[in-house]
């Protein structure tokens, strides 16, 4: 009995695994067809990502708002709600923390707190929006928060490179002043800033905040069974309304940490789809807090390390997403991974 | 001798822990309308699934039109002539009534279809029927009614002589009731046979020429209509048996009025009127059982009780306030304790785990939290474990999930949760339904700890004899009303029964 449910989880916890190799075998069939050696290209891939400990930084330093965007899915996904727009949140977000970053002068510490907060609000706000159409007027949460992204994107496009343009020929604004960016925490060519501390923080206040505390339970209850949380007397749209600005409020501070660590100014478009690899970052590790450390880490890897696959073997760094698009279809073909699974044993 | 469309031969059929169908046996004439007739949980609705193919029997045989026939999927029942009209409707709503019938057998070429030749043909059905379609017309614009007559028009096209009608008119506002019996009346003159599902004897009357009575799991006897009487059939329906089987309680201390129900009114979305002006009583110290064929208006009371429906008027009062405008969660707090019917749906996190499920929506409440905030893990599991334990639910421990349980511990752990949340009124909706006798005798005795314990107790439950059992008054809910209340210790089943089915005893043939 005790043996059959450890091999029950160790399944569960093979499935996203069988699903990466098949990604990263399909993936190297398609580098063979296009006339590179596959083997060369992940070996790049990886020296790229974690080949010294400046790159492995690099890839950490990468990962942060992947995780966050992860981790952003994940509260939402817990409520039953499918947060899609976690890309133009963390955008507006960033905005946000930039505005602050750049006018709002204060003291030191206090700036840079205000400053996060600021990017937090602003996610939040984002959220807001699908949240009370779902509350009020039961509109779909996915249908909103995809359509959402676009008034999102060109409303910041329009800010950076309007009212707010600096001083610059770049699609940007003025650099933030220096109280409102984060110290970097190992020597400076590491490049490793604070946001990956606030990152961690982030991560073990979901997890407490989902396991130890009522409004987690209650949350938590309502995803996996609204008809009963309903009949014990919660409330199924208070509880999605909550994590939807939970979750914006999470893809604000990944926009944000991004803005005051990295780029050190509000950039148009400074998102390459961050938001969007969340989905199937929190997907495939089920919405666990701590298993998003890894599955961010692991397209941290694939964006960090592309740029060296690129320069020596030659591959696009393209290629990276064809790889986490294979990720996606083999995470929702769990199902069958676990069909074949049964029937090997 | 008459010719027969179906003889059904000593069909039996177990379930674990239960003969649904025990040996059997009767026969439908060709031509004829012949109801089954039978309580809820008497075996109706596994037998028709038999007969259609969903559920192969253990024993016994199926004869269709003198042919031994042995049915493994709906596919078969089909090719032997047999159709079913659902009670709920297995219609796409955005396609038109003819692209609805032909689904599965489309005209035309592999390719197209021929829309043309699908309209005619259904329509074609329809005149001939006199069901008035407009075939072209989209399902989803049609009333209840029509949509009904579309799932008719399915069967018809495909060609079945055994229509089998499952509760047909249970979906029916009561104004369109004749209406229905004409078509089937219509459907018999063109020679179809027909098998009709109903516990409304009245329309059993008025149509059938064969009435069936099952009772659990068997058959009581087959008569003729021109022989019997809403009396007999009802009589047959319930049994007679004197003894009920009560449980031992204490005297009972009528108490002071714990829930009282004003003059309740309710209508649903579709429009019909399911409380009309509902009035019930409900003391401290007494175990009220509402008794009542399915569908009378229980499920909209329950619901008004729990303050998941708005009732359009009237008044539910809880312990001499009104509640009308509280919340389930305030509700709760007041202390209403709610065993709802479907335990895994309404009742229980499945994935969450027993301790978890313990003290589902009472999480807020200090003795499981701090500040309402912050879990008490270790009060939750310490009250996991005790109730574990005072309510016999058997489990490895109680942090394994809910859903790992067996139905009688999943359904201990409802039943001890909302009695450990000390309630002064405990709602128990079903709460022995597909439970063992084991784990449904202990469920009744908690039942009377509450109630001896002074708390007041409202049982709903579609078996008679289990309300009988346990009731120190019972109610009797028909058509949305409570039409009676009677002792429980002197009450008499057959009388009960009567008022249920809405006749009055003695009433005429």
């Amino acid at each position: 009995m005790t043996s059959n449910k450890k091999r029950e989880i160790l399944q569960e916890l093979l499935i996203p695994v069988i699903a990466v190799v098949l990604s990263l075998l399909i993936g190297g069939i398609i580098i063979a067809l296009l006339g590179f050696n596959p083997f060369d290209a992940y070996g790049a891939l990886i020296q790229g990502s974690m080949g010294s400990l400046v790159s492995f930084t690099m890839t950490l330093k990468t990962s942060v708002p992947l995780i966050l965007a992860g981790l952003a899915v994940a509260v939402a996904f817990k409520s039953s709600a499918f947060n899609i727009g976690v890309e133009g949140q963390l955008m507006f977000g960033g905005l946000c923390a930039g505005l602050v970053g750049i006018y709002v002068p204060l003291p030191p510490g206090l700036h840079l707190v205000v400053t996060l907060l600021a990017g937090m609000l602003g996610g939040a706000l984002v959220a807001f929006f699908p949240a009370i159409l779902n509350t009020a007027c039961n509109v779909s949460v996915v249908i909103s928060t995809i359509m959402l992204n676009y008034v999102v994107q060109f409303f910041v496009q329009f800010c950076v490179m309007g009212p707010f343009h600096g001083d610059t020929s770049a699609p940007a604004t003025d650099p933030l002043l220096a109280s409102a960016t984060l110290p970097n925490i190992l020597p400076a060519r590491y490049q490793l800033n604070l946001g990956f501390i606030i990152m961690i923080l982030a991560v073990v206040l979901v997890y407490i905040f989902m396991n130890k505390t009522t409004k987690g339970y209650q949350l938590t209850a309502v995803g996996l069974n609204a008809t009963a949380s309903e009949f014990s007397g919660m409330s199924v749209k208070k509880n999605i309304f909550m994590a939807l600005l939970l979750s914006g409020a999470i893809a604000g501070l990944a926009g944000s940490i991004e803005v005051t660590g990295t780029l050190k100014r509000m950039v148009n478009g400074f998102s390459t789809g961050y938001g969007f690899s969340g989905i199937p970052i929190a997907l495939m590790a089920r919405n666990n807090p701590f298993a998003i450390i890894l599955t961010g880490f692991f397209f941290g890897m694939m964006r960090s390390g592309s740029f060296l696959m690129q320069a020596t073997v030659g591959v696009s760094s393209d290629m990276v997403g064809i790889i986490q698009g294979l990720v996606v279809v083999f995470i929702c073909l769990e199902n069958l991974i676990r069909y074949y699974m049964n029937r090997i044993k | 001798m008459a010719e027969y469309a179906i003889e059904l031969k000593g069909i039996t059929k177990r379930f674990p822990g239960v003969v649904a169908n025990n040996n059997i046996s009767f026969s439908v004439e060709k031509g004829e309308i012949h109801a089954l007739a039978g309580e809820n949980g008497a075996g109706k609705s596994t037998l028709m699934n038999i007969l259609f193919g969903l559920l192969v029997p253990d024993e016994g045989e199926i004869v269709i039109n003198g042919k031994v026939e042995k049915f493994s999927s709906p596919r078969d029942s089909n090719a032997a002539g047999i159709g079913m009209v659902h009670q709920h409707f297995m219609l796409i709503p955005k396609m038109s009534v003819m692209e609805n019938v032909i689904i599965g057998q489309e005209p035309g070429s592999s390719l197209k279809i021929d829309r043309q030749k699908g309209i005619e043909e259904v329509q074609a059905i329809s005149d001939r029927y006199e069901l008035n379609l407009d075939v072209t017309k989209r399902v989803g614009d049609l009333s209840v009614p029509e949509q009904q007559r579309v799932e008719i028009l399915k069967v018809l096209y495909r060609q079945a002589d055994i229509l089998i009608f499952d509760e047909p008119t249970a979906v029916l506002p009561p104004h369109l009731i004749d209406e229905f019996c004409d078509i089937l009346l219509s459907l018999k003159q063109k020679g179809k046979t027909i098998i009709f599902i109903s516990h409304k004897l009245a329309e059993v009357m008025k149509v059938s020429d064969h009435v069936t009575v099952i009772r659990r799991g068997e058959v009581i006897g087959t008569k003729a209509i021109c022989d019997t009487s809403i009396d007999d059939i009802t009589r047959m329906m319930v049994g007679h048996s004197v003894d009920t089987g009560r449980k031992a309680r204490s005297d009972i201390r009528p108490g002071k009025e714990v829930l009282t129900i004003k003059d309740l009114h309710y209508t649903n979305i579709e429009g019909n009127e399911k409380l009309k002006g509902l009035d019930l009583t409900v003391h401290e110290g007494e175990i009220v059982g509402i008794a009542g064929v399915d569908g009378n208006g229980q499920e909209e009371m329950e619901k008004c009780i729990l303050g998941l429906f708005k009732p359009d008027s009237g008044e539910i009062l809880f312990e001499g306030r009104n509640v009308n405008d509280l919340n389930v969660r305030q509700r709760r707090d007041m202390g209403l304790g709610y065993v709802a019917e479907d335990r895994q749906k309404e009742s229980l996190v499945l994935q969450y785990s027993v301790a978890y499920n313990l003290v589902l929506g009472q999480e807020e409440r200090p003795e499981y939290s701090k500040k309402g905030f912050w879990l008490k893990r270790n009060a939750i599991q310490e009250t996991a474990e005790r109730l574990a334990k005072d309510y016999d639910i058997r489990l490895a421990n109680v942090n394994v999930a809910a859903g790992t349980l067996s139905g009688g511990n999943q359904q201990k752990i409802v039943i001890a949760r909302e009695a450990n949340a000390d309630p002064s009124l405990y709602v128990a909706i079903q709460p022995t339904r597909g439970l063992d006798i084991g784990a449904a005798d202990s469920v009744q005795d908690t039942l009377i700890r509450l109630r001896d314990e002074n708390k007041a107790v409202l049982l709903i439950s579609m078996e008679l004899d289990e309300v009988l059992a346990v009731s120190d008054r019972i109610a009797v809910i028909f058509d949305g009303r409570i039409v009676a209340v009677v002792d429980a210790a002197t009450a008499d089943k057959e009388s009960i029964g009567y008022l249920m089915l809405g006749s009055r005893k003695g009433g005429e043939k």
